[in-house]
């Protein structure tokens, strides 16, 4: 039984960071800009879902609202940017710290519960349902709402305007040789990236039944180690999309984090975070790899001689 | 045709380094010229490109496209008029990008990039027939990333997105330099082919001597930002490698080198 709960906890977060992970996938890879402004519109897509119900709004206005109202965000980041020609970096720190007010000023205060209302992973369907196949049930909505994100996200970049949004991160110059200005393909990725992952805000908050200021914390790093293990998977298991790999990628990297956690406690969980992506730029820059190849290499070495 | 009036550009402006690139230059090229350009580095031959494409901003003077005062017009709008090949093979395409994709992408410019399909079969055929009289096996690789492709392949496919839609101006800078012999020859022979055909006017920039008397209709000698060669039909077609040579090392002498 701990363990079925264990793993519906993983599948639930796991493919809730795996839209969340799409999102950046926009910002990271195709853009190839290093977007900051997610520590914010994470928790943006939650407070404004969390408000709106709390005012008697339908779930699923509630979270597509919550989807503009990050799209707004990134939108903001990619004006500081491209309008007033602030580093990408900064434009989303601007943007991230910003939001920290602007999330407590919808919020009216560090919290929102909405343990009454329905949502769609709370409703009178699930209620029915026995503890351990309600969790299912809701890893199943979820995965239903990460497979149309990435469905949605797979046919817009086979589009001509995903084409060239594309072309913006690889080489501007040839969007600009196309007669066409880079900077509305970056506000349209930062848009667009940071409406997705204030979705995922949104669903996190449905999982929590309740909105915390604090959730958005580290969602960037978490992300990023999504999408960096999603894209070394996808590497190696042609023809798989890099999108797949962004989700597969998500689920194990909450596993191991599950796990790191379970051993060391949730003290350590920021802690934990930072490790484990420091681990997974190493296995990026191939590093780590190197090295276990050439330890085996070494003791293969090793028995070959002891064998003479 | 293409008409640049006392342009001033300088560069380092305001510091111990100011350098008076031009000032007061004037230069006209004419509707269908192929023009090519030679001169030692720093003598204003990129720059001249630079102005014209819009990378660069002059500090006084006009820029006309076609009668038409194009000198505010940033980059972007200014590309949809006029084509341009770079040196680095790698600056012209998307390289993580498909041949079939970058095609599209080409095949589109001056139209909307919407949320159709950026390609089908039938367009991938037809790039297929593109490609196939280069004699280089790309219609066997439409699918691989343009960056998987070697150097030559790319400048080659490179000039064919430049002049796949209609342009005014087809802007060449140095873009067979990072080619070996061969490949350099099999790139100036298409480029001839395609600026003959489509009739583009064209500025070519070059360091090869050679190419720059065998192609193209006019032929111009750049130095610290003047003109000191011009010759064009007749003239040009008698002028030969060791006349440019002896010009060229005649200046070379004069700046110290």
């Amino acid at each position: 039984m701990f363990f079925l709960n264990q793993m519906s906890t993983i599948l639930q977060l796991g493919f809730i960071y795996a839209i969340v992970g799409l999102g950046v996938f926009i910002t990271y890879k195709i853009l190839d800009f290093p977007d900051l402004s997610v520590d914010g519109t994470f928790p943006l897509g939650g407070v404004v879902f969390s408000v709106l119900l709390v005012a008697g709004c339908p779930w699923p206005v509630a979270m597509l609202v919550s989807f503009f109202a990050g799209a707004a965000a990134g939108l903001a980041t990619g004006l500081l940017h491209v309008k007033l020609r602030i580093n990408g970096l900064l434009a989303g720190i601007i943007t991230m710290t910003a939001l920290v007010s602007v999330n407590y000023l919808i919020a009216g205060g560090p919290q929102v519960s909405f343990a009454q209302s329905d949502t769609l992973l709370s409703n009178g369907f699930l209620d029915g349902l026995p503890r351990v196949a309600a969790n299912y049930m809701q890893v199943f909505f979820i995965l239903l709402l990460v497979v149309l994100c990435k469905v949605l996200l797979d046919l817009f970049l086979k589009t001509k305007a995903g084409f060239l949004l594309r072309a913006t991160g690889d080489n501007p110059q040839l969007v600009t040789q196309m007669g066409k200005n880079t900077d509305t393909y970056k506000m349209i990725g930062l848009s667009l990236a940071n409406g997705i992952v204030a979705l995922a805000g949104s669903l996190y908050c449905q999982y929590s039944a309740s909105y915390n200021a604090n959730m958005g914390t580290g969602t960037v790093v978490i992300a990023l180690a999504c999408v960096i293990i999603g894209c070394v998977i996808a590497k190696h298991i042609r023809p798989m999309a890099n999108t797949t790999g962004v989700v597969i990628g998500a689920l194990i990297y909450y596993a191991i984090l599950s796990v790191a956690m379970l051993l060391l406690g949730s003290d350590y969980t920021r802690l934990i975070v930072a490790v484990l992506f420091v681990v997974v730029l190493l296995f990026d820059t191939g590093l780590i790899g190197r090295t276990v190849k050439k330890l085996f290499r070494r003791r293969k070495k090793e028995g070959g001689d002891a064998r003479t | 045709m293409l008409e640049l009036k006392g342009i001033r550009k300088v560069f380092n402006k305001g510091t111990p380094d100011e350098n008076v690139l031009f000032d007061g230059f004037d230069f006209t090229v004419e509707e269908g010229e192929f023009v090519s350009i030679v001169g030692s580095n720093g003598s204003g031959k990129t720059t001249l490109l630079n102005l014209i494409s819009g990378t660069v901003q002059p500090e006084a003077g006009k820029i006309l496209l076609r009668g038409q005062d194009i000198t505010a017009q940033r980059e972007f709008v200014r590309a949809r008029r006029i084509g341009r090949v770079f040196q680095d093979p790698a600056g012209g395409m998307a390289n993580n990008m498909t041949v079939a994709e970058n095609l599209a992408i080409a095949e589109n410019k001056g139209r909307a990039y919407g949320l159709s399909a950026g390609l089908n079969k039938r367009r991938v055929e037809a790039y297929r027939e593109l490609l196939r009289p280069l004699g280089l096996g790309l219609e066997m690789r439409m699918n691989v990333p343009v960056g998987a492709l070697s150097g030559g392949q790319r400048q080659l496919l490179t000039l064919l997105v430049a002049t796949m839609t209609p342009i005014d101006v087809l802007l060449l800078d140095e873009h067979t330099a990072a080619l070996d012999p061969k490949t350099a020859e099999q790139t100036m022979e298409l480029t001839d082919r395609i600026v003959r055909e489509k009739k583009i006017t064209t500025l070519m920039v070059t360091h090869n001597l050679r190419f720059a008397e065998q192609y193209g209709t006019r032929l111009c000698m750049f130095d610290k930002g003047q003109v000191v060669l011009d010759a064009a039909g007749e003239e040009k077609a008698q002028k030969r490698v060791d006349d440019l040579l002896a010009l060229f090392n005649a200046i070379s002498v004069e700046c110290g080198n």
